[in-house]
Order: structure tokens, then C-alpha cells, then sequence
């Protein structure tokens, strides 16, 4: 499984970066850490959750691993599904 | 760039919009200096701020965004109050104001480099200072969603600008008419995103006000593959639980009003309430229905409450969910409302469009046409003239209700062409900070008659000698602090910038009230220069004069400002090839007056049309005072080549025309003072001088065309024009000629160095 270290400030301006990073990863299982976050935006939220529905609907594991506690913190004030940052939520 | 290029071509109509902008703010910001400003004035700085930043995003100018962001949110603080505009916050305006000028002229490539350190100063002062003045963040009154305390400030570092603080404390007393909560819907439009804002700070703010339970909709989210990085898929549902006010909602919206679909509504209980026939209610309904950007809760009486009701109801139609459950399972909730309403917005402020832009080529073309207009009706009369028509024969009275419009038409042209000084006025207070900054002196800047109009070629060119004669004002004219208090004179130094019309002509003045002309000084340095002889008698009009003299530099230290010896011989000449002159009135200890006149237009003239050597020519009327023939014994020979003539007691020095400009042969007869009329002019200086001619034939407006475009530069002459017989004429130029006429008397003690 590849591991993606997600970059501290996922903001609108890392988002072009994470969307490639991703991009790239397509066809293989992902492990994203978030153990670095430090903000997240809602640039970076959608493209997370449409890369978790994607790899979902290929049966292939997306997760987000030992998030940071900002992490958390933000994803709760957006409303996101809180399962997707849990570590057991790598299997559809 | 190019012109093809339709989005480089809104680019442009941006720019040129962020000048009219910009025009606005430093109108503003000048005002607040003053102390003239209120409440509106604040509201109008903001506008113009909030207009720019959401321009540049959309053209993705990022830093401009950035910087345009900070300042707007401090001018919020100044507009609700939170922030007191005194001194110190007008002062953080005025340099905000430069540098988010300068931003826009960095990202439309009119400056090379934008300076980044300065930028950040500013935005950090502005940021220093609401922070220090400003209400202390409250405790967040929601806990279950809103983030830690250290998280907050990471996050605001990362996206480089505070949120909007809010004074709980102002709510009022009796809550009765505020509902319990509030449901919000929001949707990010991807223009939100594109101009640095950012959800997550709105719902962090939204938080503070009360515990939220936020739901998210992800289901129009595109998908992974397909999501452009900068897509805008989700919103958010919000139930706030707290009886606050809208606007303290809308406040939070207020960034983005523009960029996102927001509903706020009361909370589902409200609309269950029976008197819905209360007007309170109505009201509150017509509120929750109204974009967020219109603060004003329309009249009641005006709208009609079923529609309402029916749009109001709309958000709240779907389930609510809690923030546990899974979004997907989520109904969608785009609500018609937000869409009619930003539908809605655009037709209104089209609505109010006075103007059109067009492009100035188009103008000039159509003004060359009229040009040739008037020049083929002055033709066509002459011809119908030489038949020998009676003046009551049809042909002639058509001709007269032609000239009648073709003279309407060129001045309705004429008048689209004309625009205040105002543009050129405006640019003027930050030169002045900028200049008593680098001087260390304490200038106030006044202006008057900004609303004066003149041809829009001309208001192009008025920029560098009103910029270059400002500088010299402060530079030279104004003493230091400690000079002017010794003088008895307040601290600080007045520089007075004024446009009026005179007799046909702009008149541009620039006084100060410094020290006034050191003569002198300014008498030495002529002579040192050798441009006057050391036992020159001149006035003190031809000594102030010098100044204007080619290497004439009066600053004992050249400074970076002005002094470099070019400046007024400069200033001289630009004004000079507009057809202008400057003047310059001096009081020792009292201040020094500039005054410049310049001609409407650049494109037509009033004319004399004399003749002298067998040449046609054309002299500017403005310029004329008096024409008159003399009697034998009123001219008379001074040495071997000069003349003068009696005139109302006095004598002038006589120019004779054809002689200077070369028409006539050298072994012409002198002039007898018989066959000839004299022509009185004003000369730059304001000293008059009596022109020679042949005879005068008549008085006309003429087109001006550019002899120096269509042929080269000669000395004397201004330009040409054509005259109704389809001849060219020679256009005089009157402070030239008698520069010439001096010079080829070889006048002995005022050489020019030139």
C-alpha cells in the first residue's frame, strides 16, 4: 500500500498538489498520513471525499492514517464523515 | 497581449475599472484625512476595496486578493465601529491605499517589480491593529464542533488573514423578535475559493456565535477523476442554535455575499408560529429571503408575503441531519430562492449604467472626420459665396443651417472628448505624502475645481508637469518644520492645486505658502551660469522667470526628489508643446504661485488669419490682446535693428512676422509703419509684445492637423490647418516666435542659453 504523507497546510493552494499526487496514485491502494496536517480547507475536503468515493467504488482501500489532532478538529467542523479518518475505514 | 483575446480583454475593462476604483478610495481616504468623512465615506472605501478584490480573483490575481482582503477587513472594523478611525487607522489607510494601487499596477505590468516588503509591512500593521484594538476573541460558546484554540491560529496563519471578530454584548435586551436559531444553507461558488476565502473560517465564525451542528452535502461533488482541483461541489447545512441577530449572520457572509448561495432562515419553528399575519414576521421572512448583501429588510407592505412564505420555506423542506451521519445518504438542498435572487442582482445594477466605455481611437477618428466636416463646409460656402447668391436664395440659407450643425456636431464631439482634471487630481495626494515622507516635512495637499473638464488630450499630459511642479512646491518652496515655525507660519506647509477656466483656456495653479523665491539667489546662480550678464537689469518677474532657464538648479543639495537642474526647464517645455504657458508669482516669505494655461483642445483653435510676407497665417486668439493701425511717429527704431511701438502710453518691443519666420527677402524695405497692422500678444510671462502683419483677413475656429507628423518642426510655428479655400496656414506660435524674434536681435544683456 502506497503512503501519502498529506502536506501540513491543506489549503486551496495545496490543492492542485494533493489532486496530482492522487491522480497519480489511481490504481493502487492509498494510505494517506495526516499526522502533519495543521489546517484543513474545503478545497482539500472535497478532493479527499471524492478520492474515498472513488477508490470505494474501484474496491480499493483509501484511508486516512493517525490524523493530527487539528485534523480531526477541522474535518468534525466541516461536517465530514467521521469514519473516513478512522484507521479501520481502509476497507469498503 | 492580444486584442483578440476576449479574456484579456476583460482584463483590461478590470484595470480600467480598479482606476476608477482606486479614484474612489483615495477620494475617500483623503476625505477621512480631513476630517470630512462619516459613516458613508468608510462604506465607500470598503466598497471600493471589496470591488477590486473580487475582480482579482477572478483573474486569479493572487497577492492582489491577498492584500485587498487584509485591508477590506480592516476597513470592516472601521465600518461597524469596532475599530475607531482615528489618526493612527487613517494613516494604515493611506499606506494601504498605495500599496493596493500598486498591487494593481504591478499585476497590469505598468510597474516592473512589485515591492513584496512593503506589501507585508502594511498588511501586518493593518493586522496589528485590529488586533489591538479591537474586541478580545470571544470564547467559543459552541464546543462540540469548533476547533482548539492553537488550531484556530494555525489556521489563521495559514490562510493569511484574521476572521471577522463579533461583540456578542451588542445584542439587544429584548430578544422576543429573534428566533431561537437559525438554519443556513450555504454553497461555495468556486469564485469563493478562487478569491482566498475559505469555508472552513466561515463555519469556524458561525461557531462562535452558538453551538452548530453542521451538515455536509457531498453528493453534487464531481467525480474524483473529473473534479477539477478547483471545483466547488459541497455546502453545508447549519443549524445554529442561538438567538442571535440575521445581520450577525450576514455579517459573517459578508466577504462572500457574492461568491456563494446563502440562505439563513429561523430555525423550523418560526414558520409554524401563528401570527404570520405580523408584520414583524413578514419582515423577518422578507429578510431571510433577500440576499444576504442587501442588510435593508425590504418594506412589507412591498412584497408579497405568499411568495415569500413559499420562498422562504423552500431550505427548510429537507430533513436536517445531524453531524454523525453519513453525508451521502444526504438529500440535496439547492434551493431556488438563491438562485432567483442572484439572477436578480446583475439586471438591477445594469439597471443604473449611464455610460458605456469606448475606445478612444474610435473617438479621435470620428473627430478627424468633423475636422474634414468643417473644413468642406467652409470650403462649399466660399464657393457658393464667389456665385454671387442672393442671401436670401435657398441654397445660401441651407448652407447657414449646415455651418449651424456642423458646428453643433463638433462641439457635442468636442464635449465626449472632455473629462474633469479629477483623474489627474487624484494621483496627486500620495505624490504629496510620498514627497513630504522623503522630505521630512508636513504638507497638506488642497485641491479645487477637480470638476473642471478639459480635452481628454490635454488631461493625459497634465500629469508630469503638475507632478514635477508639486515636487519642486514641496522640495523648494515649503521651509522645515523649524523654518516655518520661525517664521510664525502653522507646521505644517499648504500646497494649493486648483483648475479653472479662464477666457477659453485651462488655468492650473500650484502655490504653497514656503518661502517664496529667493532672488537673490536665484540672480547669482544666473550670473555664475552666465545666463544673464552680471549688469543685467531685470524685474522681479524676469528674475522669478529664470528659473525656467535650460541648467538652472536652485536646491544647494540635489535631492532624489527634484533639483537635478532639469525640473522647470522641463516643466517649461511639456507645457509649451501643448500650447501652454506658465507663469510664476513669487512673495518672499509669503509662497510662490505656479500658474500654467493650457489651450480646451488640443484638436481645434480660434484663430486670427493674417497675412505677412505673402503667407497666410493663423494667430491663436487666446493669445491675442489687441490689433489696432498704427499712426505715423508711434513706431520707432531703437538701435540698428529693434523696434517699438506706442501702445495705450507704453511701448512694446515689434516683432515684425514675415522677417523672423523668413517669408520675406532680406533686402525687404523696413518696416514703414504704413502697410501693416500690429497685432498685440500676451507672451508666456504675461509681458506683450507687438506682432508686424501685412493685414488681417478675418477671425475662424480651424482644425488643428500636426505639422510636425505630416512634416518636421519649424521653429515659430505650432501647427496647420486648412482654410475654407482648401489652402494650408501656418498656425503661429506666439512664445516661440518672439524667443526667435529676441534672438535674432541678438539682444545684448538676455542671451538665452538655449
Amino acid at each position: 500500500m502506497t503512503v501519502y504523507h498529506l502536506p501540513a497546510n491543506l489549503d486551496t493552494r495545496t490543492a492542485p498538489q494533493v489532486h496530482a499526487a492522487l491522480n497519480g496514485l489511481e490504481d493502487q491502494p492509498v494510505s494517506l498520513d495526516g499526522s502533519q496536517v495543521e489546517s484543513l480547507g474545503g478545497q482539500c475536503l472535497q478532493i479527499l471525499l471524492a478520492a474515498h468515493a472513488a477508490w470505494t467504488h474501484r474496491n480499493l482501500a483509501f484511508a486516512i492514517q493517525s490524523p493530527s489532532e487539528a485534523l480531526c478538529a477541522q474535518w468534525a467542523a466541516f461536517g465530514a464523515p467521521a469514519d473516513l479518518l478512522s484507521p479501520l475505514g481502509d476497507t469498503p | 497581449m492580444s486584442a483578440d483575446d476576449p479574456f484579456e480583454a476583460i482584463k483590461q475593462t478590470f484595470f480600467l475599472e480598479c482606476e476608477e476604483l482606486l479614484t474612489d478610495l483615495e477620494a475617500s481616504v483623503t476625505a477621512l484625512t480631513f476630517g470630512d468623512g462619516d459613516g458613508e465615506t468608510i462604506n465607500a472605501a470598503f466598497r471600493a476595496i471589496h470591488s477590486i478584490k473580487g475582480g482579482a480573483g477572478a483573474f486569479g490575481l493572487e497577492d492582489l486578493v491577498r492584500f485587498a482582503h487584509v485591508f477590506e477587513t480592516f476597513m470592516d472594523e472601521l465600518r461597524s465601529g469596532r475599530k475607531a478611525c482615528d489618526d493612527t487607522a487613517i494613516r494604515a489607510m493611506l499606506h494601504a491605499s498605495d500599496v493596493l494601487a500598486d498591487h494593481v499596477s504591478f499585476a497590469r505590468g505598468l510597474i516592473p517589480s512589485m515591492d513584496e516588503e512593503r506589501s507585508a509591512t502594511v498588511a501586518n500593521d493593518l493586522r496589528a491593529l485590529m488586533n489591538g484594538a479591537g474586541p478580545a476573541p470571544l470564547p467559543a460558546a459552541a464546543p462540540e464542533p469548533s476547533a482548539p484554540a492553537g488550531t484556530t491560529d494555525e489556521i489563521e496563519a495559514a490562510f493569511g488573514f484574521k476572521p471577522v471578530m463579533f461583540n456578542l454584548d451588542a445584542l439587544p435586551e429584548d430578544a422576543a423578535m429573534v428566533p431561537e436559531g437559525w438554519t443556513i444553507s450555504f454553497k461555495p461558488h468556486v469564485r469563493l475559493y478562487e478569491t482566498g476565502n475559505e469555508p472552513a473560517l466561515l463555519l469556524r465564525e458561525l461557531a462562535r456565535l452558538g453551538p452548530c451542528t453542521v451538515t455536509l452535502h457531498a453528493e453534487a461533488l464531481a467525480p474524483f477523476a473529473d473534479l477539477h482541483e478547483t471545483a466547488a461541489g459541497l455546502s453545508w447545512t447549519i443549524e445554529l442554535d442561538a438567538p442571535v441577530e440575521k445581520t450577525a449572520i450576514q455579517e459573517i457572509f459578508e466577504f462572500v455575499e457574492d461568491e456563494c448561495d446563502l440562505v439563513i432562515a429561523p430555525k423550523g419553528g418560526a414558520l409554524d408560529t401563528p401570527d404570520v399575519g405580523d408584520v414583524d414576521i413578514a419582515a423577518l421572512l422578507a429578510a431571510a429571503t433577500a440576499p444576504a448583501s442587501d442588510p435593508v429588510v425590504p418594506a412589507a407592505a412591498d412584497v408579497d408575503i405568499q411568495a415569500l412564505l413559499a420562498a422562504a420555506q423552500a431550505p427548510l423542506v429537507p430533513p436536517i441531519q445531524s453531524a454523525g451521519e453519513a453525508p451521502t445518504t444526504a438529500p440535496q438542498t439547492p434551493t431556488k430562492a438563491p438562485a432567483a435572487t442572484a439572477a436578480a442582482a446583475p439586471a438591477t445594477s445594469a439597471g443604473t449604467q449611464a455610460s458605456i466605455r469606448v475606445d478612444l481611437d474610435r473617438i479621435d477618428k470620428l473627430i478627424n472626420v468633423v475636422g474634414e466636416l468643417v473644413i468642406q463646409q467652409a470650403m462649399l460656402a466660399q464657393s457658393v459665396a464667389e456665385c454671387g447668391l442672393t442671401a436670401s436664395s435657398t441654397v445660401k440659407v441651407g448652407l447657414e443651417d449646415l455651418e449651424q450643425l456642423s458646428r453643433e456636431i463638433q462641439d457635442s464631439v468636442m464635449a465626449i472628448r472632455a473629462q474633469p482634471v479629477k483623474s489627474v487630481f487624484q494621483r496627486m495626494p500620495r505624490l504629496v505624502r510620498e514627497v513630504a515622507e522623503m522630505t521630512g516635512k508636513q504638507v497638506r495637499l488642497v485641491t479645487e475645481g477637480e470638476a473642471t473638464e478639459v480635452d481628454k488630450t490635454v488631461v493625459d499630459r497634465l500629469a508630469e508637469p503638475i507632478t514635477h511642479m508639486i515636487r519642486n512646491a514641496i522640495d523648494h518652496g515649503l521651509e522645515d518644520s523649524e523654518g516655518r515655525a520661525a517664521a510664525g507660519k502653522p507646521k505644517e506647509g499648504t500646497i494649493r492645486l486648483a483648475a479653472l477656466h479662464r477666457s477659453g483656456r485651462i488655468v492650473i495653479e500650484v502655490s504653497d505658502d514656503g518661502r517664496g523665491i529667493n532672488r537673490e539667489r536665484v540672480r547669482k546662480i544666473a550670473i555664475d551660469r552666465g545666463l544673464i550678464a552680471a549688469d543685467a537689469n531685470l524685474t522681479n518677474e524676469e528674475t522669478d522667470n529664470l528659473i525656467f532657464l535650460p541648467g538652472f538648479s536652485t536646491a544647494d543639495t540635489v535631492s532624489d526628489i527634484s533639483g537635478r537642474g532639469v525640473g522647470m526647464d522641463v516643466v517649461r517645455r511639456s507645457i509649451q508643446q501643448l500650447g501652454g504657458r506658465i507663469s510664476i508669482a513669487s512673495t518672499p516669505g509669503k509662497g510662490s504661485v505656479f500658474t500654467m494655461s493650457l489651450p480646451l483642445t488640443l484638436a481645434v483653435l480660434d484663430g486670427m488669419v493674417v497675412r505677412a510676407g505673402g503667407q497666410t497665417l493663423l494667430s491663436p486668439l487666446p493669445s491675442i490682446i489687441e490689433s489696432f493701425t498704427p499712426r505715423e511717429g508711434d513706431l520707432h527704431r531703437i538701435g540698428a535693428r529693434d523696434w517699438v511701438i506706442r501702445f495705450r502710453d507704453r511701448f512694446l518691443p515689434l516683432i515684425d512676422t514675415a522677417k523672423v519666420l523668413g517669408f520675406s527677402p532680406p533686402d525687404r524695405g523696413e518696416i514703414n509703419g504704413k502697410d501693416g497692422i500690429a497685432i498685440v500678444v500676451e507672451n508666456e510671462g504675461g509681458s506683450q509684445v507687438a506682432l508686424w502683419v501685412d493685414d488681417i483677413q478675418g477671425q475662424r475656429q480651424v482644425v488643428i492637423k500636426s505639422l510636425e507628423t505630416n512634416y518636421r518642426k519649424v521653429e515659430g510655428i505650432s501647427a496647420a490647418t486648412i482654410l475654407g479655400d482648401g489652402r494650408v496656414a501656418l498656425i503661429l506660435d506666439i512664445d516661440a516666435l518672439v524667443v526667435l524674434g529676441r534672438q535674432q536681435a541678438n539682444h545684448a544683456d538676455f542671451k538665452i542659453a538655449s
